[in-house]
């Protein structure tokens, strides 16, 4: 089954539009929703949760469109958004208390355990948390009602590499579980690089491109030549160039260059930049 | 709903205990100064704005579009902040009602129509309150429906002193007791509160967030 299914999905906007996406999330998978701000991303997970309405298309999460009962389907995710909204003046002790009475499934131990583990004081306004412990708190919250599905939506911006690593450690131990699933979405490539299973692009409202991580990886290199030789490379083959005083870096189709001409690997932010500058 | 709840009686209570101690104190003004209504009206109507100061702070904070990933409809999001006015105006109006009737004990005066009559405009007072202010502010939000609140505040203050002072008057040209008017003003405060809420609902189902 798969976790997330989204087919034609559309957003009109007076100054944005999200258009025509189709993306798929297999169970036990993990996805990064990789754009620039204001690619869409965050308009994309919000029309998952039905948090705003689509112009047209479908959404199926977890087998089930999000337009049948999303509030027994919600019972099933957990969700941290860039702000985590929980009120201020309330502490992590009251938050699982407010928790309790919201999720049916809810998990009193594996919250206590998760706090503990985290080193969230308790009894601490949340107001006096650091962005990091808020954020910290928010995944707690959304890992202790046995979620099948986990939504995070630019839940590692502006925290620092300890407590960023912290949160991908989460992350990576949610999806032990092979029917726990994970779309994440960041402009923090290098975050997500080093988690997800199937990387997608989003530019300016458009999926440009979705595919699991290491096809990326094995498909696209990177040539560093000079003005030359890069005139023997297919301009198909070519994703994005730079060029310098000393020569061309070009992020190119492995399959695609001249027998012999030698490639470095290319990292996934590598690939996004040259891919956003092309369609520019 | 019932986390919902919990999160909002919280807020009450940490936000708003000043005022809470505020109206406690009118409340036992109300009971040696029976002359100025105002110490009467000022609690329950003050109460019945608390839902308007949570929005409030959701806002702030962004519980407005984080409440929404956790499984509660719109619905169920904008309900709690009526159940939770009339679980406050109804608390606050049997407050006054205990300590009027004590007072009444005390001067042996209580039991008379016109105190009760009394007793249900002001509790339909505090429902006309909740339910005129609470779609505005869902609407435009707390920032942009300052305006129509404070216009409402004052509205309904004027209203309900110059409706309790004029209540015997009209309540004569109409030949009917000061008793029936008060039951009819609180059978449409009811009535306006229930629409309030349905109206507040489909306002928040169509916002986009």
């Amino acid at each position: 089954m798969n976790a997330i299914e989204i087919k034609g999905l559309t957003k009109t906007y007076a100054d944005f539009t999200l258009s025509n996406l189709n993306l798929t999330l297999p169970s036990g998978c993990i996805m990064g929703l990789v754009g620039e701000n204001g690619a869409g991303k965050s308009t994309t997970i919000k029309l998952i949760l039905d948090i705003i309405k689509k112009d047209s298309g479908t959404i199926k999460i977890l087998g089930k469109d999000n337009q049948e009962d999303i509030k027994c389907t919600k019972e099933e995710i957990g969700v941290v958004l860039d702000e985590v909204g929980f009120p201020d003046c309330l502490t992590a002790i009251q938050f699982g208390k407010i928790m309790e009475n919201t999720y049916q499934n809810w998990d009193n131990a594996v919250y206590g355990n998760l706090l503990k583990k985290l080193s969230m004081p308790g009894k601490k306004m949340f107001q006096e948390y650091s962005r990091g412990m808020k954020m910290k708190l928010g995944i707690a919250v959304a890992l202790s009602h046995h979620p099948k599905l986990l939504i995070l939506d630019e839940a590692t911006n502006g925290l620092d590499p300890v407590a960023r690593d912290e949160v991908v450690d989460m992350v990576c131990e949610f999806t032990r579980d092979e029917n726990h699933a994970v779309l994440v979405s960041s402009h923090i490539v290098t975050d997500l690089e080093k988690i997800c299973d199937y990387i997608a692009f989003l530019h300016r409202g458009k999926l440009i491109l979705c595919e699991e991580k290491d096809v990326l990886l094995t498909e696209y290199g990177i040539v560093h030549c000079t003005f030359e030789s890069i005139q023997e490379i297919a301009a198909s083959a070519i994703i994005g160039k730079r060029e310098t005083a000393f020569g061309v870096e070009a992020v190119v189709k492995r399959k695609d260059i001249p027998a012999g001409l030698d490639y470095s690997p290319v990292s996934i932010e590598e690939l996004f930049v040259s891919m956003v500058k092309e369609v520019k | 709903m019932k986390g919902l709840l919990l999160k909002d009686l919280y807020m009450t209570r940490k936000y708003c205990w000043m005022m809470l101690a505020f109206i406690a104190l009118f409340t036992a003004v109300s009971f040696v100064d029976k002359e100025n209504l105002f110490f009467q009206f000022y609690p329950v109507v003050i109460t019945s704005i608390l839902p308007v100061t949570i929005l409030g702070y959701d806002e702030k904070c962004h519980w407005d579009v984080y409440g929404q990933v956790f499984p509660y409809s719109k619905k169920q999001l904008v309900s709690v902040k009526y159940l939770l006015g009339l679980i406050l105006v109804c608390a606050m109006w049997l407050l006054l009602v205990a300590i009027q009737f004590f007072g009444s004990m005390v001067n042996q005066t209580g039991g008379q129509g016109d105190w009760w009559s009394f007793l249900l405009v002001v509790l339909s007072t505090g429902l006309l309150a909740s339910g005129l202010m609470l779609p505005i502010i869902f609407k435009f939000g707390t920032e942009k429906g300052r305006l129509a609140f404070m216009v409402v505040i004052v509205l309904i203050c004027a209203g309900s002193t110059g409706a309790m002072s004029l209540s015997s008057d009209i309540s004569f040209r109409l030949s009917v007791s000061t008793s029936v008017f008060s039951l009819a003003a609180l059978a449409a405060s009811s009535i306006i509160f229930f629409l309030s809420w349905v109206v507040s609902v489909k306002i928040y189902e169509r916002k986009e967030f």
